[in-house]
């Protein structure tokens, strides 16, 4: 069964329309990335996906039913800019957002101080939240999403402010609870995160599904039709038409994508020529080179 | 519900914890006590000083007569009682010389600071009736009204005896009157004066003012500081934005309330309020149990109003600076309101008040202070009323679709047209 299914959902503001007629599903269970680079409607997807705003056309569907704000009770939601009340305590505000979800006062208060000991900020609770840092309020935020023990989880750019200590801690909580059997939302333009966690994507770029479905099938459909170089010297090769499609230079690096039915032999020959290689690897390309290929295409 | 309970009593204890609520709390009682007693206290300090006058005139009874009734304590007009008026010491002589040489001795004598002032009445001056005080301040105004009253005074006793009355038949028909105003309320003579009844419409109308302005706009800006400290976008997924909005217009409303209690239950035990001293005048303030219920009522009526509006105008700005800007806009009909207290406490049944009155967003102030000054009649009470909740629904409707588009719009200030577009957004 999909947790959330959106059926032609199109969002207009004005003229400007910023999600086009999309459609997608995720899976119970799974973890599902939608990317896309900035603006191109991912945010505005996630807010009609839990009723913040109405689509102009198209249908929402949560848990198998058409959406209804009961649903939100079994939701938790992390915006990409963190939102507090500045002045509240740590532990009365946690137990605000438990009791919105529906949570008892005491209930939600043992929940809490649970959490806020997982994610090690119990010794904040009786501090205002403007005194915390701004990692350590992105981990409160984080709390706050869980209190209510939601079956699906929206997790906008969860990691952006946090340091690698921090943003390893919160994986590790969403795979565990992934592993229970929660369904979990990426919304994230950083490729890489996407690329260890999710099982499916969906890429849009200008308010459309440019790319959709589960990951290894989308990298499979690639084939190993990138090279990775590590090389010393000109880099000449790079421009070979013939051979190379469009390459990625990551300064230790460089990920080219070979030209359709180009032979990798020859680039290798090529390269060797003119420069001193230290590896040449075909691989499956990367998400972020499938990303900025899709991406790239659609705005030329 | 449930969610609408959370905000308001969030909101609620936030503002009431903070110092400036208490400061607040403290601070405008005591300025508007301040104010009103003040000055009065400032004034009837006796300056150690003495002044000199001289009363120059040809006919020394009635100089002496001016002298005894410039120096008798004043009765006080409103209570008839005596009361130690005399707020400065007086030093007076009198001189018989009125030639011109001696006037302009005199002239000299007060330019020169040896004297504060002299009367003169010459004796075609007394025939004429015209007579004049000659001081440095002209300014001086307690100062001539009492010499102007005692000159009056004398002439009267001067005219008495010539047509043949003793001394008991002039005092007998001296004494002071006591000219009390007295409301009519619920066809019965009250207890409250007029001059009562004046300041205690002034005083209840500033305090409406002042406590519909501060919460009203609280309400805008504190929905600006959330609107800015972007908590919206995780609150609406857990609640909708007519939630939040009343949740927030129903704390800051609260807040107001207790405030307002605090005031009057302070009031009510200390009796402070109840009787001021204005510039020598004693009297009773008119704070019937009627009338705080309606300052409740109208408090109540007037923030739901400013409030809603305060709110649509927090959520569709970015910025303090942006806020103030249509904050004067806001608060138009309430200066206007303002302008036009005078009048309105003045005749309050004239054609321009009840027109004004009946104007929904003058109605908090204006209808309060007619039924203060002299109860309206019911059915324009009853209609303003009616008018009032009117525009109170239509506005909380209209605000809210502004609030619910607005708390979600980043960055540049919308245009009018513009937020006429929100309202058809669904």
């Amino acid at each position: 069964m999909a947790t959330v299914e959106l059926q032609q959902v199109r969002k207009s503001y004005d003229k400007f329309v910023a999600v086009k007629d999309l459609s997608l599903e995720i899976e119970q269970g799974s973890i599902f990335g939608l990317l896309g680079p900035n603006g191109a409607g991912k945010t505005s997807t996630i807010r009609m996906m839990i009723g913040i705003t109405v689509p102009d056309s198209g249908q929402v569907r949560m848990f198998g039913e058409p959406f209804n704000r009961h649903h939100l009770r079994r939701v938790g939601y992390l915006p990409e800019t963190s939102g507090l009340y500045k002045k509240m305590k740590v532990s009365e505000q946690l137990v605000l957002f438990g009791q919105l979800r529906g949570l008892s006062a005491t209930d939600a208060a043992a929940r809490a101080k649970k959490w806020c000991e997982r994610m090690e900020i119990a010794s904040w609770m009786d501090k205002k939240t403007e005194e915390l840092s701004k990692g350590m309020q992105q981990k409160m935020q984080f709390i706050s999403t869980l209190l209510h023990d939601p079956e699906f989880l929206i997790m906008d750019e969860p990691f952006s402010g946090l340091d690698p200590v921090n943003a390893s801690l919160l994986k590790d909580v969403l795979l565990d609870l992934n592993k229970q059997g929660r369904t979990i939302l990426f919304s994230t333009h950083r490729m890489d995160q996407v690329e260890r966690l999710c099982s499916s994507i969906c890429l849009v770029n200008r308010g459309e599904a440019v790319l959709q479905g589960k990951l290894k099938d989308i990298k499979a459909s690639y084939g190993r039709s990138n090279v990775q170089i590590e090389y010393e010297g000109g880099d000449d090769f790079l421009h070979e038409k013939a051979l190379v499609q469009s390459f990625n230079n990551y300064g230790n690096y460089v990920e080219v994508r070979l030209a359709p039915g180009a032979d990798s032999q020859k680039l290798l020959q090529l390269c060797v020529q003119r420069s001193r290689v230290n590896k040449f690897e075909l691989v499956e390309p990367s998400l972020e080179s499938i990303f900025i290929d899709t991406v790239g295409k659609n705005d030329a | 519900m449930h969610n609408i309970f959370l905000f308001a009593r969030r909101e609620y204890l936030e503002t009431v914890r903070k110092k400036s609520f208490i400061v607040m709390t403290i601070l405008l009682p005591t300025m508007m006590f301040g104010f009103a007693v003040l000055p009065s206290i400032i004034a009837s300090k006796k300056s150690g000083e003495v002044q000199h006058i001289v009363i120059a005139s040809s006919d020394a009874q009635f100089a002496e007569d001016v002298r005894d009734q410039f120096m008798r304590p004043e009765q006080d007009p409103t209570t008839a009682k005596r009361s130690d008026n005399s707020t400065r010491n007086f030093d007076v002589q009198i001189d018989t010389n009125v030639s011109p040489e001696n006037e302009a001795a005199l002239t000299a004598k007060v330019d020169s600071r040896q004297l504060d002032g002299y009367l003169w009445a010459p004796a075609d001056g007394l025939a004429q009736r015209k007579l004049s005080y000659r001081s440095r301040t002209s300014s001086d105004f307690e100062t001539l009204g009492a010499l102007s009253g005692a000159v009056r005074e004398s002439m009267l006793r001067e005219a008495m005896r010539q047509h043949g009355a003793n001394a008991d038949e002039i005092a007998a028909a001296l004494r002071p009157v006591d000219l009390a105003g007295r409301k009519v309320e619920n066809g019965r003579v009250s207890e409250s004066g007029a001059v009562g009844v004046f300041f205690t419409a002034l005083l209840l109308m500033i305090m409406l003012y002042t406590t519909l302005i501060i919460y009203g706009m609280s309400v805008m800006r504190s929905v600006l500081e959330e609107k800015n400290s972007r908590i919206f976008e995780v609150l609406l997924s857990a609640a909708t934005p007519k939630q939040l909005m009343a949740g927030k217009i129903l704390g800051a409303g609260a807040v107001g309330l207790t405030q307002i209690s605090i005031w009057g239950l302070f009031s009510a035990t200390v009796g402070a309020g109840s009787l001021i001293s204005m510039g020598g005048m004693k009297f009773h303030l008119n704070l019937t149990p009627l009338n705080m219920i309606f300052f409740g009522l109208f408090f109540v009526f007037g923030f739901l109003l400013y409030a809603s509006v305060g709110a649509a105008v927090g959520a569709s700005v970015n910025s303090e600076q942006e806020a103030q800007q249509f904050q004067m806009l806001v608060l138009m009909p309430l200066i206007i309101s303002m302008i036009f207290m005078m009048p309105v406490i003045q005749q309050p049944h004239s054609t321009l008040a009840t027109v004004l009155s009946l104007i929904p967003f003058c109605t908090p102030l204006l209808m309060f202070i007619r039924i203060v000054v002299e109860t309206p009649p019911a059915w324009q009470i009853a209609l303003s009323l009616v008018l009032l909740l009117a525009t109170i629904y239509g506005m909380l409707s209209l605000c809210s679709r502004i609030y619910r588009v607005g708390i979600l719009m980043y960055g540049k200030r919308p245009t009018l047209p513009e937020i006429v577009k929100w309202l058809k957004y669904a």
